[in-house]
């Protein structure tokens, strides 16, 4: 775990060159985030929501500006060594689950721990009891093709959390599920960010993730141009 | 190091596991690679057995694989330069456990001359006896009778020669030479039976007849030979043995087969040559097969790496499981295509390849009717090694270019 978890973007712009135009993905956006904050991004399409989620968790560069997570300043990272900070600190859930489809579901939440060199007996153990937790104890063998796309999320969501990162970038992450899935899913996360303050940060359209949210920050055009925190959080 | 390892077992069964998930590519490529390799493995046998037969004609037709002989014969093979062996050497020739047959002879350089016809001939004295099994001086006769021992006065014939002389078995032939002081020698000889050699040129060559009436005929004295040819028990013990000999007859020239017959050496080494160059052809075109299916693979999984990336797989585990699926691929395909190499060589070849009608043509080289391919070890693990590392080399391309997809563009786009 690194000191602390807190997130700084400083004047942070990205711009995409597309042909002979440039598109401005984010500009001079500055945000902080504390730790344990349990924040959605929301605004229409093109607003540069997965743009900012992506350079929060490295995988992705700013073209000017600062992003630091705790005392790391991300951007001067190579990219070995972000890939290496994503593994230890930063889980994803992203829109199309994106399970690896030869693993099975719990190899699947086993990965990332096993790239971290915990033991064999301690990473089963904790891959089938996350799997429980998530509904999912009697699909553990199955691969990513033979399970729903409810299921697959879920599985995409242990694979986020079980290796108790730091911070969670969730991108969509209730889009192609169904109501029920959806809120079980949201409550799952919303547990972990109380017992063990993980920070969230969801990029999202939908409402009952919104509603969930304890910060609400709108993106419009690469701009920040609503960020508040929600009274009853 | 716990991370080190747990990295690579994952990696490792991803690898394996990606390899099976396009099993019809994936069997269309071990198909290339083992047909590839067990081709090669059976060209590389036959061409080795082609080589072998042209040695082994070269050293059991008469050159044996040591010769002694007079320090002037080799450039000049006139009948004066003889070497002077008495039995006692000869049996300490024999004692030497590496020898397997011990062989003098007389030779000379004649006229054949028969009732109608004449042909050049080199004619060989001999100890019939010794000779059997060992040389082409101790052929069984395929028509008429071999000849029976060192006193045998009758003359043994090549097939090929007798249609050039019109004459026949049973019928007198004249030899005419040079005697050891100089003056023509020559004696009429019965043909008791002729033989066959491996290559048909050889037939028309040489002749034989038994040492004591040759010797008689040259006038050349007891213990007079112009050459001793030495049959090993093996090969390989030839620079083992030199020196020794070399020791006992320290006036005498002791060569080796491959220096008595350097055109033998050439063309094996030119082989060889040829070979490794083959090897590496193909190796490089069975590899373009893996590196291509590897390309496809990436193709298809681009967002797939862009997750593990996400993950947090390094560049450096991208690669290495790439280049684990090419040496998989590569190493159970080249394991599985020498194996058919060995089973074709072994089982359906043992027996060899006749190449009958064109006997005409292997005979100028050195090759008899029959081909016997032969299997070296060493071809074997040379391919595979050469396949395998060249291969997997090859696959860094495929596998660099995983390294280039940037996740946050593979997320979106694919």
């Amino acid at each position: 775990m690194i000191m602390t978890k807190d997130i700084n973007l400083n004047s942070i712009t990205r711009v995409y060159q597309q042909g002979e135009y440039e598109v401005r993905a984010l500009s001079d956006v500055s945000l902080h985030f504390a730790s344990g904050e349990f924040t959605t991004l929301y605004g229409p399409s093109g607003s540069g929501k997965t743009t900012l989620l992506n350079i929060i968790g490295g995988l992705d560069l700013p073209t000017s500006g600062e992003v630091s997570i705790g005392d790391m300043q991300i951007q001067k990272l190579s990219a070995s060594a972000r890939a290496k900070f994503r593994l230890r600190h930063i889980g994803f859930i992203f829109q199309s689950f994106n399970l690896i489809p030869v693993l099975s579901a719990r190899e699947n939440v086993e990965f990332t721990m096993q790239l971290q060199g915990v033991d064999r007996k301690i990473r089963r153990q904790r891959a089938i009891r996350i799997l429980e937790q998530v509904g999912l104890g009697q699909l553990i063998n199955r691969r990513p093709g033979e399970m729903s796309g409810g299921q697959q999320q879920r599985v995409a969501v242990a694979r986020a959390i079980v290796s108790e990162p730091d911070i969670i970038l969730a991108d969509e992450p209730t889009a192609n599920l169904d109501s029920q899935t959806a809120s079980e899913l949201l409550s799952l996360m919303e547990e972990l960010n109380t017992t063990r303050g993980v920070t969230f940060l969801f990029s999202t359209h939908d409402e009952r993730v919104m509603e969930r949210a304890h910060r609400l920050i709108r993106l419009c055009d690469g701009r920040v141009e609503n960020d508040q925190y929600l009274p009853h959080h | 190091m716990k991370t080190l390892f747990s990295s690579l077992s994952i990696v490792f069964f991803l690898a394996l596991r990606n390899i099976f998930r396009n099993k019809r590519r994936t069997f269309v490529t071990l198909l290339s690679v083992i047909l590839g390799v067990s081709s090669t493995l059976i060209l590389a046998g036959i061409a080795r057995g082609m080589a072998q037969q042209i040695i082994d004609d070269s050293i059991y037709s008469l050159v044996g694989h040591i010769k002694i002989q007079h320090i002037r014969f080799h450039h000049d093979p006139s009948i004066a330069h003889t070497i002077y062996v008495d039995e006692h050497q000869l049996s300490s020739l024999r004692a030497i456990p590496e020898v397997k047959a011990v062989l003098p002879r007389i030779r000379i350089h004649a006229v054949l001359q028969s009732e109608r016809d004449a042909a050049p001939i080199t004619l060989i004295g001999e100890y019939p006896e010794r000779e059997r099994d060992f040389s082409l001086g101790g052929s069984l006769a395929t028509r008429g009778n071999s000849l029976e021992g060192a006193q045998d006065s009758k003359i043994m014939l090549g097939e090929s020669i007798l249609p050039t002389l019109k004459s026949e078995v049973g019928k007198r032939i004249v030899i005419l030479t040079q005697g050891a002081k100089g003056d023509i020698a020559s004696k009429g000889f019965r043909i008791t039976g002729t033989y066959q050699a491996e290559v048909r040129n050889t037939e028309k060559q040489f002749a034989f007849t038994g040492i004591e009436p040759l010797r008689e005929l040259l006038e050349l004295s007891q213990g007079q030979y112009h050459e001793i040819s030495i049959i090993l028990e093996d090969e390989s013990m030839i620079e083992g043995i030199l020196p020794h000999l070399r020791q006992l007859f320290p006036n005498a020239d002791v060569r080796s087969w491959e220096t008595l017959e350097p055109l033998v050496v050439s063309m094996s080494k030119l082989q060889n040559g040829f070979l490794i160059i083959w090897f590496v052809i193909v190796v490089i075109t069975v590899s373009f097969g893996t590196i291509n299916a590897l390309l496809m693979s990436i193709f298809e999984r681009v967002r797939e790496i862009a997750i593990v990336n996400a993950l947090g797989m390094t560049s450096r585990w991208i690669i290495i499981e790439t280049i684990l699926q090419a040496f998989f691929l590569l190493l159970s395909g080249g394991t599985v295509g020498i194996l058919l190499g060995i089973t074709v060589l072994e089982g359906f070849l043992s027996e060899g390849i006749s190449v009958k009608q064109f006997a005409e043509g292997t005979s100028i080289v050195g090759i008899g009717d029959r081909i016997l391919p032969l299997l070296h070890t060493s071809d074997a693990l040379t391919i595979l090694i050469l396949l395998t590392v060249i291969g997997t080399l090859g696959c860094l391309y495929p596998a660099w270019l995983a390294t280039r997809i940037k996740p946050s563009v593979a997320l979106k786009k694919f």
